[in-house]
């Protein structure tokens, strides 16, 4: 049924530890998010919580985007949060 | 269709890690390799032709379902329901969905229920359990397309999406959503498309402009989700959705409203009576003996009802239900030595590409069922 062996994954691979040391398959993933957010450090594998945080595609860097909400708070004309309030639920593998 | 017990890799934990897939255990295990299903070919060509049919009925409801003005029977909010014949109409662009189906390798596969809005489960379907079969029996196949038609389907739908970003959004801190989301937006970049995410409680509502925007202030006209329609429509963006004027693209697009919502089934078995892949089902018990009192809306197997003879034989706790109800002939899921497993039969675009199996210990597939992996004898 697959037309292919060449399987790969390049955003994945970046951001969730394919073929990387495994000290560095770590996923962090803030549970913390009213707190202030630590610098972006590390290059572009892990760290994907602290902003901004992307991966490397064929040679470019593409940008994964941002994680914080509160960036933008002054911008009068913007409103946020207004979707992903039904908290305590998650899309699960049942779903 | 068999059963086959196994021992599980060495080291099988670090192997699918690697792959980006954090998720295989939760308090129980998720991800279980000491066992797989083996099908033959013709079996497979059943689920794959089964799924086509399916599909293309599941087309033909939605249709019906606008043609009768049928929103009530959904309990989907009137202030949507323009949104979601838009999207209809505009063949808004959608990407994928999964059957779930009652299969025995004998009998007809009988549908359950469609996960048309938000089915998950693709990253191990398509990737874990690829590589699992690589790594298992490498000359033997599997059903299992999911990976290319998903990149394939991608790059079609380019033509049909605004010249703009694609965005990506989940809810925050939650791996397997995440995960799931990441893999998607991995196969649309390697489709060609310019991709970018945010969460979903970063978007921003442009209120002097009526549009949705980025953490940059741009506008987003272009947005694959992994959140439900039936939380968006209850939350205070919901309304956003109809006025939106960039008429963003959201994908699933709001048609998916209508599948996903286990009203869909009654309308089958109206539409296609005695079909030899539905159940039979109805808004209310009608003359059902044995049957599975199921919410419109539900997730993780939630508020199930089974009964049988008259007796209550299993059920589930949890907050859905308040929409309303369907009744739908009770099929017993096959049992192998005390496993009851679900076929997931996935759609990419308009065509089968593949299952996934999620297999529990009682007749009710919850939030503890568990992903085996198959091949093709």
């Amino acid at each position: 049924m697959k037309k292919s062996n060449a399987i790969s994954l390049v955003l994945v691979a970046g951001l969730l530890g394919c073929n990387r040391p495994h000290e560095r398959n770590r996923l962090f993933l803030r549970t913390d998010t009213t707190g202030g957010y630590t610098p972006a450090t590390a290059g572009y594998h892990g760290y994907y919580v602290f902003r901004p945080y992307g991966t490397y595609y064929a040679g470019t860097y593409y940008r994964q985007g941002y994680s914080n909400a509160g960036v933008h708070s002054s911008e009068e004309s913007i409103s946020r949060g207004g979707f992903g309030g039904s908290e305590g639920f998650h899309v699960s593998s049942s779903s | 269709m068999q059963r086959i017990s196994i021992a599980p890799r060495n080291n099988w934990q670090q192997t699918v890690e690697a792959l980006g897939f954090g998720f295989h255990t939760a308090d129980v295990p998720y991800w279980d390799e000491s066992a797989y299903y083996a099908f033959t070919l013709p079996e497979i060509e059943k689920l794959e032709g089964v799924t086509s049919d399916l599909w293309e009925m599941c087309l033909q409801a939605v249709q019906y379902v606008i043609d009768k003005n049928l929103f009530a029977q959904f309990k989907i909010p009137e202030f949507i329901v323009p949104h979601i014949i838009d999207t209809w109409n505009n063949d808004a662009p959608a990407i994928y969905g999964r059957f779930d189906l009652c299969y025995d390798g004998i009998k007809e596969p009988k549908l359950l229920e469609f996960n048309a809005d938000t089915p998950t489960s693709v990253f191990e379907a398509s990737i874990i359990q690829w590589f699992w079969l690589k790594d298992f029996d490498e000359p033997k196949d599997q059903f299992n397309s999911l990976h290319e038609k998903l990149i394939a389907y991608w790059k079609y739908l380019k033509d049909y999406l605004y010249a703009d970003k694609l965005y990506f959004t989940c809810v925050k801190d939650v791996l397997e959503d995440f995960t799931t989301t990441a893999y998607l937006q991995d196969c649309a970049m390697q489709g060609g498309l310019d991709t970018a995410f945010i969460y979903i409680n970063d978007i921003g509502w442009d209120n002097n402009n009526q549009f949705f925007v980025d953490l940059d202030k741009q506008p987003i006209r272009n947005i694959f989700k992994l959140y439900p329609y039936e939380w968006m429509v209850n939350e205070s963006f919901g309304k956003n959705l109809p006025i939106d004027t960039l008429k963003a693209n959201w994908i699933e697009p709001s048609w998916k409203m209508v599948l996903s919502n286990k009203a869909i089934l009654p309308i089958l078995w109206q539409l296609f009576p005695y079909h030899k892949n539905l159940l039979p089902a109805y808004f209310t018990r009608s003359n059902l003996k044995d049957y599975v009192k199921k919410p419109l809306l539900s997730r993780e197997g939630a508020n199930i009802t089974i009964v049988e003879n008259e007796n209550i034989i299993a059920g589930s706790d949890g907050s859905y239900g308040e929409e309303g109800f369907i009744y739908q002939e009770f099929c017993k899921l096959p049992e192998f030595n005390g496993n009851f497993p679900v076929i997931g039969s996935w759609v990419v675009g308009q065509e089968p590409a593949g299952i996934g199996i999620r297999e529990s210990n009682g007749l009710i597939t919850d939030n503890l069922s568990r992903f085996i992996p198959h091949l093709i004898l």
